[in-house]
């Protein structure tokens, strides 16, 4: 039994070293600056979710590189941000979408959900911490060890294809959508209930990238995009008034352009803009921004 | 629980030192910490079910002790039928209710009338027609007067409830498991070493062949209308592995795990994909459950014995049934019908039990009448698991139609990561095919470092090229 028990000690031992010592490497070499350098003309960048992603057109924004993505919680704009602006001294605005969806229970979904963990923990996992990477191992859905085999996986084939980190792991940009109006009148009950919760979580990561945009000198401008009356993610807006009042007490500036006067066939459904939506509403950003 | 999970790795070295280091010295205490450790393996899923396999285990327990008070064969028949009857009965419920209600409703419908009854929302056990079966081996064989029933509650309730093979097989018969629960069990270091290495075997098919191959079938499986014939045929050839994989990586890691706790489990595969017929091949896949129908099935209809017509009705019975049990749906019976079809002409000309020794044993390439039998029996056992796979029949059907579609193009799906495992997995199951798993004798004579470093290579190979964590296919049945 001792020489079993040793014998499979000193396997674990080396197993788990080895590993360690795969992961270590491949975050060093993935970390490498020269994978996160944007174009020297981009000085904004804008980070949100897909409100912002189908919003805001960035080809008719010069100097301006959309980064925002579906269902990306500020856990990972955070981690997305940092990089970009330790690599590249160029960026010295941050646009931020913060919208009524963002501060929800249900948005958490974004960051605990096995779809989304899978999905999204490759992509970033070379800049999550170790506190970072024990909330989803005691919090996150699904398997741990399988999260960490796929950005193994992930890591390889990045290094393998040599193109920029924001490119090969999409970290986001401009999306055109095509269709027209669709109107989303309610959600579940079950989604309702959630929604109404805050969560601490997403609330205190937003409250982050404010914290370190501001600490790093970086013009910060928190905005929420169009959405069309019938929108169902209106229902907290109490709540989400309360955080718009914490902005004004911290001296932030948020531009509110849910309520912007534009017509129906700027909607691809009740929350996201069509391309002929974002080309409106893009043009309002940048007057408004000037 | 799964195999592949961190809390099975936890769970498990958690168990086994409480096993030999606080337990060792006595074997009722060993036997309860199974009982504990397996009802919180299963409870692990859902605990609503532990009612099921407790109340399960307190009927065929006592239909034994019943069993053993009476040579009456009137009473002892009742006893019999009381377990088949509450076993099957669960069983027919929580897998087969909606089907069957189903298929009335649409005969009813199909003349003109109209037939009302509402569908359940039922939650199948995972595990039930394993557990089930193996209980009912108890009952049938104690009937027969070919094993002694039981008075250890204890050691019934863990052979019943094994954690290793609860779920998934293989299917143990009591007189194979049942006994060893009655003998202290030594700590055996060369029998816990094969059984760490039949794990790491099992895990790699699972994580590595199967979850790998999952991906790819999935897609070609859910999207067959946009792909070539050749892309249907290397899906169906991905499912054939990831199924073999997924099935057999489970079983090798039970019987690994029992291994470690020093008990010995049935051996549920032999290398089925090196069948040369399909009669070889049903020797060698799953084993303990075409065993299970071979002897309180097959054998009770009148077996082999008995005229040709019969032979094939036992024969179509048999695989009808086998298809049945892997779930309540048609494609099931379809792909058992499929496999009767194929056995017949073997049945026939009375070849059915040619190939009966390891292919090539002894030589390192097979002949090449062999090299045929098995491509041959391969493609027939492929294109039947796409009725295992499909949906439904009219799935099953659209996607042998898609083979018509440029089947000579290459395939647009070529990942080739995955060939260069399957590849490397065929290269080693071909070489250990003599043994109990791949690689049981491989690298026993290897220099120490070598060896592990063939070990910490496949341990490395799961880690870092596992597939998307999936679920073991047969947990569904």
């Amino acid at each position: 039994m001792r020489n079993f028990l040793k014998n499979i000690g000193t396997f674990t031992i080396l197993y788990f070293g080895i590993i360690l010592i795969v992961i270590f490497s491949l975050r060093i070499l993935v970390n490498n600056s020269k994978y996160y350098k944007l174009d020297s003309e981009i000085s904004t960048i804008i980070l949100g979710h897909s409100h912002a992603e189908c919003g805001v057109n960035d080809q008719l924004m010069s100097g301006t590189m959309n980064l925002a993505q579906s269902g990306e919680v500020y856990f990972y704009s955070y981690l997305k941000l940092k990089k970009l602006l330790d690599e590249n001294p160029n960026i010295k605005r941050v646009l931020l979408e913060f919208s009524n969806n963002q501060i929800s229970l249900e948005s958490e979904s974004g960051l605990w959900s096995y779809k989304y963990l899978n999905y999204r923990y490759p992509k970033y996992s070379n800049l999550i911490g170790v506190r970072g990477n024990l909330e989803i191992l005691f919090y996150g859905e699904g398997s741990y060890l399988s999260l960490l085999s796929l950005s193994i996986q992930e890591q390889f084939k990045f290094l393998e294809s040599d193109k920029p980190a924001f490119d090969f792991f999409d970290w986001g940009g401009y999306l055109k959508l095509d269709q027209k109006l669709h109107i989303q009148r309610k959600w579940e009950s079950w989604k309702s209930q959630l929604y109404l919760i805050p969560s601490s979580r997403s609330i205190n990561d937003f409250f982050r990238i404010l914290d370190f945009c501001l600490e790093n000198n970086i013009e910060i401008i928190v905005f929420r995009s169009p959405q069309h009356r019938t929108y169902p993610g209106r229902i907290n807006e109490q709540l989400f008034q309360y955080y718009i009042e914490e902005l004004r007490i911290r001296n932030i500036n948020f531009l509110d352009f849910a309520n912007l006067d534009i017509p129906d066939s700027c909607f691809a459904d009740s929350g996201h803009l069509n391309e002929y939506g974002a080309s409106i509403f893009t043009n309002e950003l940048k007057e408004q921004i000037q | 629980m799964l195999f592949n999970s961190i809390d099975f790795a936890i769970f498990l070295p958690l168990v086994f030192l409480l096993y030999w280091f606080v337990f060792q010295k006595n074997l009722k205490q060993q036997n309860s910490l199974i009982v504990v450790a397996s009802y919180v393996f299963y409870g692990w899923w859902d605990w609503r079910f532990l009612s099921l396999i407790l109340f399960s285990t307190l009927v065929d327990f006592t239909v034994g002790i019943g069993l053993s008070k009476t040579d009456e064969k009137r009473k002892r028949q009742i006893l019999l039928w009381t377990s088949i009857l509450v076993n099957l009965g669960f069983l027919g419920f929580f897998k087969y209710y909606n089907f069957f209600l189903d298929n009335f409703q649409q005969v009813f419908r199909l003349f003109g009338s109209e037939f009302r009854a509402g569908s359940l929302e039922i939650v199948l056990p995972v595990g039930i027609s394993f557990y089930t079966f193996q209980t009912l081996s108890y009952t049938i064989d104690v009937y027969k007067k070919k094993l002694e029933p039981t008075r250890d509650f204890i050691g019934f309730t863990a052979y019943v409830s094994f954690f290793p093979q609860l779920v998934a097989g293989p299917i143990e018969r009591a007189t194979n498991l049942l006994p060893q629960f009655y003998k202290s069990r030594i700590f055996d270091y060369t029998k816990a070493v094969d059984g760490m290495r039949q794990i790491l075997w099992g895990l790699f098919k699972k994580v590595v062949i199967a979850d790998n191959c999952a991906q790819y079938s999935d897609m070609i499986f859910n999207n067959h209308q946009d792909y070539s014939g050749s892309t249907l045929i290397l899906g169906a050839i991905f499912f054939a592995f990831q199924i073999y994989g997924d099935f057999s990586g489970y079983s090798d890691i039970a019987i690994g795990t029992s291994r470690l706790f020093g008990f010995d489990l049935k051996r549920n595969f032999a290398f089925p994909y090196f069948s040369r017929d399909i009669a070889e091949f049903w020797r060698r896949w799953h084993i303990s459950l075409s065993t299970w129908f071979r002897d309180y099935l097959y054998i009770p209809l009148g077996g082999s014995k008995g005229s040709k017509w019969m032979q094939l009705r036992n024969t179509f019975i048999i695989f009808l049934v086998s298809g049945f049990w892997h779930g309540a749906n048609w494609t099931f019976i379809a792909w058992g019908l499929v496999h009767a079809l194929f056995f017949v002409p073997l049945l026939l000309l009375n070849r059915n039990r040619k190939h009966l020794e390891i292919v090539a044993m002894d030589h390192l390439f097979p002949k090449f009448r062999d090299l045929i039998g098995i491509g041959i029996t391969f493609f027939l056992v492929t294109m039947a698991w796409v009725f295992f796979r499909a949906e439904n029949i009219q799935h099953a059907l659209e996607y042998f139609s898609g083979f018509t579609r440029n089947p000579f193009m290459l395939p647009e799906v070529r990942p080739m990561l995955v060939f260069a495992f399957l590849a490397f997995f065929i290269f080693i199951e071909w070489l250990g095919r003599g043994e109990q798993f791949a690689i049981a004798g491989m690298g026993l004579k290897w220099h120490r470092s070598l060896r592990w470093s063939f070990y910490l290579f496949l341990a490395l190979v799961c880690f870092i090229f596992a597939g998307q964590e999936q679920e073991f296919i047969y947990f569904q049945f």
